[in-house]
């Protein structure tokens, strides 16, 4: 941030004589365009830049701030893990493990969550649309991967369906996590007047390399506007070669560069070798998440606590131990670790979030509630927010707030979330014996989102309920293929199975549903009954 | 060769018992296997299979704890368990070497005393690592808990890894057990690095060629053997031998093939297997056996198999044979021949993979993933055996002597006969007269001939060589003469064979005999053989000389000659005589320093280094110097060689100094060669401690050269590889475009993207030529620069030497060229 006001009183000098539309009179324009910098008002500031430019094209001082204004106008925090793309997610091979242990992986949420009693346990918490434990918070990671749930989803074209699908409900994946960047940072794309401010096809970058400030500046404009990498690189190379390999601004940046081309190794050392210098909040981030994504989350552990041991009252480090553990499936440590969190931060929105998921699943409804309270007191308002105070409130008895809530719910809510209210809003048709209500709300549900699985497994129970056994199988199979990783789907649809006498049907979808979830201890009994006939006849 | 004990053990299958035997169904790269335990209980075997992968075959592990394996394996064959239990972990490179091993990992927020030393009995803590090499990098990860520990930097690869605790060479350990932390050693081009636990280089060493296998143990190197010591075992595709002991070399040893597999025996000795067949011990420093045999041999290892506590010799075959020999005297305990079909031998290791009780198993892979289980035979088996007679440490000493005298009888009484039956031809007059006469002697001289015109000779000229001169006596004619050469490449090949030529043939070859060397017509004449030798390097070689002479040309009865002859260390080398050096072009670079000796001394070495066939070096009577002019043998054109020391010049001087003592200079342009002859030199004079002035300006603008290309070569490096990894993406996108379009059923779309995908595709492989030839153009320069850092090494002595290499790493790794010139001319 300093380079911008380092060398304000070269840039005075230079300053044309005749008024640049927009300053006012008698205000040096760079200083009006640096003050508006300051105040984040990047659209004035580029436009006062962009005339100065054009009366003295050499002005290093202009030109330096509008590079900055473009950056900082495309500007997307990246410490977070992004989300996969289709291409990433089909033909990915960063992981080191294929079949890595339970609980040493994020590809396998399952396998270590299964443990009964733990609050991340399927059968008390929902899962998402790819497979994982709903968490309390929405991120991009948590959507990711979804292709590796269950054995029979990393096969054949069930797999691609299942990764060309959005996280959210009516969006689609795309098709690279640098293609995703691309639409991200759609400046890259604007036509902008008069040819690209920066060609970067015809810079000498080793000329760059060799004057620090312009290079920095150039490297970010480089990543976050242009989104190109491979020059990115390039420049980082060599300014590292001029700065005596022991900048770690470089190396990171030289890193930040290779994990958007998708050479993990290769970011992974420089940023090793960056923290050798200096330990670096944003490098201990950018570390993990480069593990994550070769799908190493103790080594991203290490990392994010070797950065919380360096830096002890860093927010955002803390945060990361406590999202890895979530998506190992260690609900305990992720437990203990939001609320470490909140210790340092006592508004971090995804501490309290996570948390009130927390205690709502392990049958706290009162606790979450008082979280989902100080979320809606710290401003933030929004279906989501409504519709688990909704759900809190009805588990907690307090009926009169409930549906209020849920009103408000729906007034907020947009195509992604309308379809998960309504089908809560069953729920608590269901809770309250008004099925006719519960009935409505699920058809809404299905209306909004005609693919949402859990909503129609609801469905099909209702209308077994109205000896509709025809509709409720073809709903059954119908969530059943849209989302083969909920068992609730597999049970049900056995389950209707074995009480038409079709045992053979029962045993297949029995032992997905187990597959699915392997402790489910209904499937165990249906299977062991199935297999008792069998062996008896 | 000493195959004397196979008739008895051969058939047998006393020696090894076969255990197990299930096959993986996954081809296993030669040489890259290894065993460990990586969640500190379960043995797991890890291979490397080509395409960049590492499967880790875990039987032990709970069936739970190992993931359902992939779709299409169902392990009929695992013995003792259902699911096969093989894991692959994505190098996404080429894997060139797999090693395990303990090593302390340190994780965050983890107390430090707790991390650092295995507690026993705990044995999560004293897992062991599983360590990958690749072209360009170490990999430490950690197998239980899926977490990289370090990904470490090996510029010059990793050919082979060896995890120890190696005094001198890893860091050393701050716990109380006073020794050295354990650290990974990768073997590359030139070089080795040490790693410690956080994969920063702990140490860097230089070897020549490329590091073949590695091994360490205690006293392999020879010498003194105390407790903590372990010395590195360094073997190199030159067919070197090394053992360093800290940062000093304290064994060389040359092979005659490239070493396969190192593997200790007990202290101070251990066994090798070379890729032309030889299997073979060395103790002390010192050659004990060796046996060859046809084929080539992929892997040894040192295994106890008759539980007498000195470890048998296994060695695996390319054939997919399996034979162990005893350590001392390599007679052949056991075989085991390898079925029709069946794969070569990848790797030898030994574990208790059926984790049955205390008993290690050999486990042979194959390269097909053929995994063979052998048990030690038990020890009572033995001795119940030992009634039977055949296994042959059984045998008492007086057996053997009793076997040696029987044999020397039957060669006797074979002379006797063939004696009587001449005698009795002659009487008869059956053969005239083709008694050998008594005293018929023959005789090799070693000498140098040819000569070459003014330092540079032109190619017309007969160039400089060394021959082997076989002559006899008067009354005898030579019939052919064969010389043997088992160490080193002397001939093309192992031997050469010289016959006298007749008739035209001699006139020919006469007519094209070297001028100027007119005793040799004389010698010819009376049917002397002439065989060519280039001796490889600067190194003494015992040859054998076969020759057979008989009384005439056309006599039927032959006497045969074994002789041995011996070259000294420099016998690649001819003196010029003083018309020649007036003409040569002297050497520019060179070395210069003192000794305390007189220049006799120097003369002395003389005499005993090189071929003094134009006499004795002598001091001069009237300066009380010494000084020769060299140059170096040339073969022809033709038979190939690698020798390096073609037509250079090397010029000795020894000068007495008025304060006493001697002050020499070599001169020579080559840095290697100046360094053998001061090696020998200082080894002769007993000097332990040399740092000479030196110079060699031909030498240092070829390595300034060379600094720049790898330089260059490193930037366009980083630039093709984030060229090829945004054509990988660019690959992906389009394939998932055009299955999105397949599936749309938007087949001109879909062809539209398949022809994108092709060009692409295209354009990819461009990039990867291109990137293989840079890499190759790096290693060759990168290569020759590790060389030049020995060599210069070689020409000090004592502490200086270890400070060279320090200093060269500390300038390379700057990037510092003007540092690296001056260190490696010793300017600090």
């Amino acid at each position: 941030m300093a380079s911008a006001e380092v060398i304000t009183g070269k840039a005075s000098a230079s300053a044309g004589s005749a008024p640049v539309p927009g300053v006012p009179a008698n205000v040096d324009p760079v200083f009006y365009a640096q003050l508006k910098f300051r105040r984040r008002q990047y659209e004035p500031c580029i436009d006062i830049c962009t005339e100065l430019l054009q009366r003295n094209p050499y002005d290093r001082a202009v030109w330096l701030l509008k590079t900055r204004a473009l950056t900082e106008q495309a500007y997307v925090d990246d410490t977070d893990l992004e989300e996969q793309g289709v291409a990433d997610l089909l033909m990915d091979d960063n992981a080191m493990a294929q079949a890595p242990r339970p609980g040493t992986s994020i590809n396998r949420p399952g396998t270590s969550s299964a443990r009964p009693g733990s609050s991340l346990d399927p059968s008390i918490r929902p899962v998402t649309a790819s497979g994982r434990p709903m968490s309390g918070f929405l991120r991009p990671s948590t959507a990711a991967t979804a292709a590796s749930g269950t054995a029979r989803m990393r096969t054949g074209s069930a797999r691609a369906n299942s990764a060309f699908r959005g996280a959210r409900a009516g969006s689609a994946r795309p098709l690279t996590s640098l293609g995703r960047r691309v639409r991200l940072g759609t400046a890259s794309m604007l036509s902008q007047k008069g040819g690209p401010f920066i060609d970067v096809q015809r810079l000498d970058l080793r000329k760059y390399a060799k004057r620090p400030q312009l290079a920095k500046a150039l490297c970010d404009f480089l990543l976050y506007h242009d989104n190109n990498p491979r020059k990115a690189v390039e420049l980082a190379a060599a300014a590292t070669v001029v700065m005596g390999y022991s900048d770690w601004f470089w190396k990171s940046r030289l890193a930040k560069g290779y994990y958007m081309i998708g050479l993990m190794r290769e970011a992974e050392r420089q940023l090793r070798s960056a923290l050798g210098h200096q330990p670096i909040v944003e490098c201990f981030l950018e570390l993990g998440k480069v593990y994550l994504r070769l799908d190493q989350p103790a080594a991203a552990l290490d990392a994010f606590s070797r950065g919380a041991e360096a830096s002890p009252s860093d927010v955002s480090l803390k945060l990361a131990v406590a999202r890895t553990h979530e998506l190992v499936g260690e609900a305990q440590l992720a437990l203990e670790a939001f609320r470490r969190v909140l210790h340092y931060d006592a508004s971090s929105a995804e501490a309290i979030a996570s948390l009130a998921a927390h205690h709502f699943y392990s049958d706290q409804p009162e606790v979450a509630l008082k979280h989902y309270r100080r979320l809606l007191q710290m401003g933030l308002f929004s279906a989501e927010l409504w519709n688990n105070l909704g759900l809190s409130c009805f588990h907690a008895g307090q009926y009169d707030m409930t549906l209020t809530c849920f009103d408000r719910a729906l007034s907020l809510a947009g195509d992604d979330a309308i379809a998960d209210v309504w089908h809560n809003v069953a729920q608590v048709a269901v809770g309250l014996g008004d099925s006719a209500l519960a009935y409505q709300a699920l058809k809404v549900a299905l209306a909004a989102d005609a693919s949402h699985a859990e909503s129609m497994i609801n469905l099909g129970v209702l209308e077994l309920r109205r000896d509709r056994a025809d509709t409720a199988r073809s709903l059954f199979s119908s969530a059943q293929r849209l989302a083969p990783h909920l068992f609730e789907a597999w049970f049900n649809g056995a389950l209707l199975s074995y009480k038409l006498g079709d045992f053979q049907e029962a045993y297949r979808q029995v032992s997905q549903a187990l597959e699915a979830y392997p402790g489910h201890a209904d499937s165990l009994e249906l299977m062991k009954q199935l297999r008792r006939l069998f062996t008896l006849t | 060769m000493s195959d004397h004990g196979a008739a008895a053990s051969g058939g047998s299958r006393r020696g090894l018992m076969p255990a197990f035997e299930f096959n993986l169904r996954t081809s296993v790269q030669s040489g890259q296997v290894a065993v460990g335990k990586f969640n500190g209980r379960h043995p797991s075997l890890a291979c490397a299979t080509p395409g960049g992968k590492v499967f880790l075959h875990s039987p032990h592990e709970p069936a739970a704890a190992v993931a359902p394996a992939s779709s299409g394996e169902d392990g009929a064959e695992a013995p003792a368990t259902t699911a096969p239990h093989v894991r692959f972990l994505n190098v996404n490179r080429q894997v060139t070497a797999v090693a395990t091993g303990y090593m302390p990992v340190r994780r965050a927020g983890e107390a430090a005393a707790e991390a650092s030393e295995p507690v026993p009995g705990d044995a999560s803590a004293s897992r062991d690592l599983l360590f990958v090499g690749t072209a360009s990098s170490c990999l430490a990860y950690d197998v239980q808990s899926n977490a990289d520990v370090f990904v470490a930097d090996a510029t010059d690869g990793a050919a082979a890894l060896v995890v120890d605790r190696l005094p001198g060479i890893s860091p050393a350990d701050d716990a109380a057990t006073g020794g050295a932390a354990p650290a990974v050693v990768a073997g590359g081009n030139c070089s080795l690095q040490a790693f410690d636990e956080t994969g920063s280089e702990a140490a860097w060493l230089v070897t020549s060629d490329q590091v073949s296998a590695m091994a360490t143990g205690r006293g392999l190197g020879g010498g003194a053997v105390d407790a903590s010591s372990r010395d590195l075992l360094v073997a190199s595709e030159d067919m070197e031998l090394r053992a360093f002991r800290g940062d000093n070399v304290v064994m060389e040893a040359t092979e005659t093939a490239a070493v396969t597999g190192l593997s200790a025996l007990a202290p101070g000795s251990f066994a090798y297997s070379l890729s032309n067949g030889t299997v073979g011990v060395y103790r002390g420093g010192q050659r004990l056996w060796r046996v060859k045999a046809r084929g080539n041999a992929t892997a040894c290892l040192a295994f106890d198999l008759d539980a007498d506590g000195d470890p048998e010799v296994l060695s695996g075959w390319a054939s997919g044979k399996v034979e162990a020999r005893r350590s001392d005297n390599g007679a052949l305990v056991y075989r085991e021949r390898a079925a029709a079909g069946s794969a070569g031998v990848a790797g030898l290791v030994s574990s208790d993979y059926r984790m049955g009780g205390s008993d290690d198993q050999a486990v042979v892979v194959g390269a097909d993933g053929t995994v063979r289980g052998f048990l030690p035979v038990e020890a009572e088996a033995a001795a119940a055996a030992a009634g039977g007679g055949s296994l042959m440490d059984e045998k008492g000493a007086d057996d053997k002597a009793l076997d040696d005298l029987q044999a020397q009888k039957r060669v006797a009484e074979l002379r006797l006969r063939s004696l009587k039956a001449s005698v009795q031809a002659i009487k008869t007059g059956a053969i005239s007269s083709g008694a050998i006469p008594a005293g018929a002697a023959v005789g090799v001289v070693a000498r140098v001939v040819g000569r070459p015109r003014g330092g540079l000779p032109d190619p017309a000229a007969p160039r400089p060589r060394l021959e082997l001169l076989v002559r006899c006596s008067a009354r005898v004619q030579l019939r052919c003469a064969v010389a043997l050469s088992l160490d080193a490449a002397v001939f093309d090949g192992e031997s050469c064979v010289a016959v006298p030529l007749r008739g035209a043939d001699a006139a020919a070859a006469a007519a094209q005999r070297l001028v100027g060397t007119d005793h040799d017509e004389a010698a010819l004449a009376n049917g002397a053989l002439c065989i060519a030798a280039t001796p490889p390097r600067n190194a003494a070689l015992s040859l054998r000389v076969k020759a057979v002479a008989g009384a005439r040309a056309t006599a039927d009865r032959f006497l045969s000659f074994d002789i041995p002859v011996t070259l000294p260390e420099f016998a690649g080398w001819r003196r010029m005589r003083e018309d020649e050096e007036a003409k040569a072009v002297l050497p520019e670079g060179g070395v210069a320093f003192a000794l305390k000796d007189r220049p006799e001394r120097v003369a002395m070495w003389l005499n005993r280094s090189f071929l003094a066939s134009e006499g004795p070096f002598e001091v001069s009577p009237d300066t009380g110097a010494c000084r020769a002019v060299f140059v170096g043998v040339q073969p022809s054109a033709e038979t190939p060689s690698t020798a390096a020391h073609n037509g250079l010049v090397l010029v000795v001087e020894a000068s007495p100094q008025p304060a006493g003592g001697t002050a020499v200079r070599l001169r020579c342009d080559s840095m290697a060669e100046t360094a053998d002859v001061l090696q020998s030199l200082a080894a002769s004079m007993g000097v332990e401690e040399l740092v000479p002035r030196m110079a060699f300006p031909a030498e240092m603008r070829s390595i300034k050269g060379l600094l720049v290309a790898v330089q260059e070569a490193n930037t366009v490096r980083l630039r093709l590889s984030a060229d090829l990894a945004d054509g990988a993406n660019r690959v992906k996108s389009l394939v998932v475009r055009a299955e999105d379009a397949r599936m749309r059923g938007d087949i001109v779309g879909m062809r539209g993207a398949y022809a994108r995908l092709m060009t692409v595709n295209g354009e990819l492989a461009g990039e990867h030529a291109k990137r293989a030839a840079n890499h190759e153009a790096l290693m060759g320069a990168l290569r020759r620069i590790n060389t030049a850092v020995q060599t210069a090494a070689r020409l000090r002595l004592g502490p200086a030497r270890a400070q060279l290499v320090a200093d060269c790493r500390a300038a390379l790794k700057t990037n510092n060229m003007a540092g690296m010139l001056s260190a490696l001319q010793g300017a600090a």
